[in-house]
């Protein structure tokens, strides 16, 4: 007889997305955008984005079906790379920020004391400076670039999961299966490493996820503020174009941008909303 | 086998350091049970964390005495060596089976854990040994259960199962902190029935805490009963129930309900006057004093805390004026 409760996680997972529509949309949505970002960085879609192909400012048509921008480039091939530039960037920013969230948390929660208080002092001091000044003054220290985008979001998101870990941390410390697992002789490390984690890895998870997108959205802002990638279209530099195009009534690159953005987040939130579904069996209601 | 001196354990707390076990000292020898016995916060668990060695390092620690396992002073072995003693020579099993067990591991995962952290088995050798175990213990068709996770069993079960993992590499001695106090009676009496049975079979002494003298009158071989982080009576099973020479252990043991039919209707059930006191308030002199109906002028500190002394033939007893005492009298 199968065991109700033995079914494995992933395909609880799966069928909580396949049983909604809008779940399988954002499942599509994030698929999607992860296939595009892979081909665009292998060269396979938009490798000649950077070409000339028309008229500068060419509408919306059947041959180019999102237009073109000012010096005659595909805007459609620029919201490919852009893709690129988002997945990537929330990808190497949340497992960054993750890393460095989940290692201090842990070390923070478990051991207490002296660690606990560094690591505390160091996430109120980096949540007492605004958000935006922190990351303007890193990205001018680690000059322009992609590599320097991940560096100062991964560097400043870590702050919630952190907290977050290290709360769970302390209450699963104290937990009676911790002390049995001292009680059998079991290290520091086991205990931290095969005791508590898995019991917290739903938290990662869920994390992840949130992380993912909110990273993509810093680096829209950044890019926009003129602090992002340079050689490379993103969507935060076809927004912030849009600033003196929107005026003049070329409305394409800015809606197609916005309109890209728009789509991966709502699918990542929907994502992690299911996810948390899924992970964390206190706050199911079915 | 394992012995214990004058252990001190002590708490830093706001009101000041505290003794939570005072000077206790006693002998487990080899295949014999120990019962100790006490209310909430009398230090039957700290001194059973104690011989653990698992008294949480920030606010509590040994401050002084001897624990002599097999001639092996426990108080002074290093962290990893007594790794290399918890669940392999020595083990526990605790109060709460609901929560002791891991959540997110089956219940053969768990088992096998201690089997290859202390004997180097291979995890098919440790599979094939987790599921004896579980026959051991008596849970039915163990093939099936190691695949389990805790929240598939029951609480009597989850107590088989803690009992499985302390038992994995048959250890010289097994503390047992209170394990039916969250079981259903009849449950209970499967788990001791149990525990006396694989006593037997794999000859290991057993420290039962408890606060339930009934466990204690089934179970035990010889009882130490604690107040206020001392002990204040130690005797054999059978002398403590028929003649207790502490007021305290004689109130317990008036406490429990007893069954006369044609008198119950007129009879209260005695209790022992008020509670505990707290740590930094005990009394000088026998800390008992004040909910002690025999207390007198000598109990009050003027001559020092009552030490425990032979009260009659191998019975111990922290008090002034011993309800029995025989050594008097002959």
């Amino acid at each position: 007889m199968q065991h109700p409760y033995k079914t494995p996680l992933w395909k609880i997972f799966l069928r909580n997305i396949l049983t909604s529509k809008i779940n399988i949309f954002a499942l599509s949505i994030v698929c999607i955008s992860c296939l595009i970002a892979l081909c665009a960085a292998t060269g396979i879609l938009a490798n000649q984005w950077d070409v000339s192909i028309s008229d500068s400012h060419t509408p919306p048509s059947l041959q180019h079906i999102c237009g073109t921008d000012i010096l005659g480039r595909s805007v459609l091939d620029k919201l490919i790379k852009g893709t690129e530039v988002a997945m990537s960037t929330g990808f190497f920013v949340a497992t960054l920020s993750i890393i460095i969230g989940v290692v201090l948390g842990v070390l923070a929660g478990y051991f207490g004391g002296i660690v606990d208080t560094c690591v505390v002092w160091l996430y109120s001091t980096i949540t007492s400076i605004p958000n935006i000044m922190l990351l303007l003054s890193l990205t001018f220290i680690l000059g322009k670039g992609i590599v320097a985008i991940y560096i100062s979001l991964g560097v400043t998101m870590w702050v919630g999961i952190c907290r977050l870990i290290r709360g769970e941390v302390i209450k699963h410390k104290n937990r009676e299966y911790i002390l049995a697992a001292s009680a059998i002789g079991a290290s520091h490390f086991r205990k931290l490493w095969y005791h508590l984690l898995p019991n917290i890895w739903h938290i990662i998870i869920i994390q992840f996820a949130l992380i993912f997108q909110v990273a993509i959205k810093s680096e829209v802002m950044l890019s926009y503020l003129g602090l992002g990638i340079q050689n490379s279209p993103s969507w935060g530099t076809m927004i912030d174009e849009a600033k003196t195009e929107l005026i003049r009534g070329i409305w394409w690159p800015f809606t197609f941008a916005t309109l890209a953005m728009f789509l991966i987040v709502l699918a990542f939130n929907l994502l992690s909303d299911t996810l948390r579904d899924t992970l964390d069996p206190k706050l199911k209601k079915k | 086998m394992l012995s214990v001196k004058n252990l001190v354990t002590t708490f830093q707390t706001r009101q000041g350091s505290i003794k939570a076990v005072d000077n206790i000292s006693f002998d487990l020898p080899k295949g014999s049970t120990l019962g100790i016995v006490g209310e909430s916060g009398s230090g039957k668990s700290v001194t059973a964390l104690s011989i653990m060695r698992l008294i949480p390092k920030d606010t509590g620690k040994i401050l002084q005495g001897d624990i002599i396992f097999n001639g092996q002073n426990i108080t002074t072995l290093t962290e990893s060596g007594m790794r290399g003693m918890r669940g392999n020579k020595i083990s526990m099993i605790f109060q709460e089976p609901m929560t002791s067990l891991n959540p997110v591991f089956t219940v053969g995962n768990q088992i096998q854990e201690t089997l290859i952290l202390h004997q180097q088995l291979s995890l098919q050798q440790a599979q094939k040994k987790a599921i004896e175990l579980l026959q051991m213990v008596g849970i039915p068709s163990p093939e099936k259960r190691i695949k389990d996770y805790p929240h598939h069993l029951s609480g009597g079960m989850r107590q088989r199962v803690m009992i499985a993992i302390a038992l994995a590499c048959k250890p010289d001695i097994l503390i047992a902190d209170e394990p039916t106090t969250a079981l259903d009676v009849t449950i209970q009496a499967q788990i001791l029935d149990l525990l006396k049975n694989l006593q037997k079979e794999l000859a290991m002494s057993i420290i039962m805490i408890t606060h339930d003298l009934g466990v204690v009158a089934e179970f035990c071989d010889d009882v130490a009963v604690m107040y206020c982080g001392k002990i204040i009576e130690k005797a054999p099973i059978h002398q403590i129930f028929a003649q207790p020479q502490h007021p305290y252990t004689q109130g317990l043991i008036k406490s429990i309900p007893t069954f006369h039919p044609e008198k119950s209707h007129e009879q209260r059930l005695s209790t022992i006057p008020g509670t505990l006191p707290p740590f930094h308030e005990i009394p000088s002199g026998c800390s008992f004093q004040n909910r002690c109906q025999y207390a007198q002028e000598a109990c009050k500190g003027l001559q020092g805390t009552p030490p425990l002394a032979l009260a009659a033939q191998a019975h111990w007893a922290a008090c002034f004026y011993p309800l029995h005492p025989k050594t008097h009298q002959d």
